[in-house]
């Protein structure tokens, strides 16, 4: 339902406005995002964002992959696949 | 902005045989092209824009209205009493000015070829191209009102460029269920934390559905940027069309329809009810929902009340030897008309569930 959404608030720069660019303090709401499925590679997963845009959205994706593979993704380099490597080694431990 | 004359030092990269000089094929028979292929870009301009905006000579309109009230079930004897509805609100689009030049030195000119001056034309209609994307860009993305004066037309009235629904105040008309919006709160600019999966696709569905409440309904879209066409095709409500010179199998659903093969400018399939686009126009991690087919089209292009000024056109040319230079001018302006036809969604993990717009 669309009065469920925060209203009228956006960040523009470092700052936070109304509708007309007055200004405003954001308010603290409780977060109303769904449940996240256990499958899915969470936001916060270092290097999930490029991960997803080449379509490697679960851990399924991740699974017996080699360094070689990552870096061939298109927006990974060196320092993101060792960095998505060490969080993915981390998370099996 | 980069800047420069053209000189014969341009002309010395690209030179065929079959091409000949301006000098000898007459200045004055590339009028007539020129004059005929700027016709036709505005044409092509106008047609294709036809399912984002229509064309106004108006600066502000009302919007917003509710006619209000009852039919209330009476007797013989009744007289219901007369009823208004409640008050509306305005929208308003901007207006100015746009100029692209070019200049050349007489001895550029005596060696040019057509084909040289004709590339400067059509430099000129990709500006135009590139100017009128930004504008649409401007017009859906920013979330904020924007407070102009309107030069061109003489008075300097100030006029509030508003947006899609962003929670001014301004009235916002019920649907055709009765349903009635809050004006202070609902807003058609939402953000999520989830850039794929499930998460993702639900705020999708809320972004369509946002749409949709406002009986916006009829060949609804969602276009993307190309950037995230992977997340999309990954996402488990998404059908997708059968690619161009692909025999599909049948080991899974598809959705009917073949995506054509221009990869930043085309539909991929389905998702929700809505036809998924890649657009050249959407920001990356940026989605936007409108009803295509809706007469109530979301953008007006304010454009001059004179004809003659409309579309991009040659505007002034001066001749001051060595120099030449021309100037293309194209005046119009892009605002919001029906502020319930579109959403915008802004998926980023950094969000905190707080709209911001792309840079523009």
């Amino acid at each position: 339902m669309a009065e469920t959404q925060k209203g009228g608030i956006y960040r523009v720069g470092d700052e936070f406005v109304d509708a007309n660019g007055n200004k405003v303090k954001p308010a603290k709401e409780a977060s109303t995002e769904p449940p996240e499925d256990p499958s899915v590679i969470p936001s916060e997963f270092p290097g999930a964002q490029v991960l997803a845009r080449n379509g490697w959205t679960t851990w399924a994706h991740l699974e017996g992959k080699g360094r070689e593979e990552l870096i061939a993704l298109r927006g990974v380099g060196d320092a993101t696949a060792d960095e998505i490597m060490a969080a993915y080694a981390k998370r099996s431990a | 902005m980069a800047t420069g004359t053209h000189t014969v030092a341009d002309l010395l990269e690209n030179r065929t045989a079959a091409d000949r000089r301006v000098a000898d094929f007459g200045v004055e028979n590339l009028i007539q092209p020129i004059q005929d292929a700027l016709a036709a870009h505005n044409a092509a301009v106008t047609e294709t824009s036809r399912e984002l905006m229509v064309e106004s000579e108006e600066r502000q309109e009302t919007y917003g209205a509710d006619v209000g009230g009852d039919m209330t079930e009476v007797d013989e004897f009744s007289r219901t009493p007369t009823q208004k509805g409640v008050r509306k609100g305005k929208v308003a689009y901007p207006f100015r000015r746009y100029e692209y030049a070019v200049g050349w030195t007489n001895e550029y000119f005596l060696r040019a070829t057509v084909r040289d001056m004709l590339e400067k034309e059509l430099g000129a209609r990709q500006r135009h191209l590139t100017r009128l994307r930004s504008e649409i860009r401007k017009a859906i993305f920013s979330p904020v009102n924007l407070v102009v004066l309107d030069r061109l037309r003489g008075d300097d009235l100030e006029l509030t460029v508003r947006r899609l629904l962003n929670a001014d105040n301004e009235p916002i008309p019920s649907n055709d269920a009765g349903v009635s919006f809050a004006a202070d709160t609902h807003t058609h600019y939402t953000a999520t934390t989830s850039v794929s999966g499930t998460g993702l696709e639900t705020a999708l569905k809320a972004l369509i559905d946002n749409v949709a409440e406002h009986d916006h309904v009829e060949g609804m879209r969602l276009n993307i940027a190309r950037e995230n066409e992977a997340v999309v095709r990954a996402l488990p409500g998404f059908l997708a069309y059968v690619e161009q010179g692909i025999i599909a199998g049948t080991a899974e659903d598809r959705a009917q329809g073949v995506a054509p093969m221009r990869l930043n400018n085309r539909p991929i399939g389905r998702f929700h009810g809505a036809e998924v686009w890649t657009r050249t126009w959407v920001p990356a991690d940026y989605y936007h929902a409108y009803a295509s087919a809706d007469r109530r089209k979301p953008l007006v292009m304010r454009v001059d009340p004179l004809q003659q000024l409309r579309g991009l056109r040659i505007a002034s040319e001066i001749h001051l030897y060595p120099l030449h230079a021309q100037y293309y001018e194209a005046r119009f302006g892009i605002g919001v008309r029906n502020r319930t036809n579109g959403a915008v969604l802004w998926a980023d993990a950094g969000s905190g569930g707080v709209y911001s717009p792309p840079t523009l």
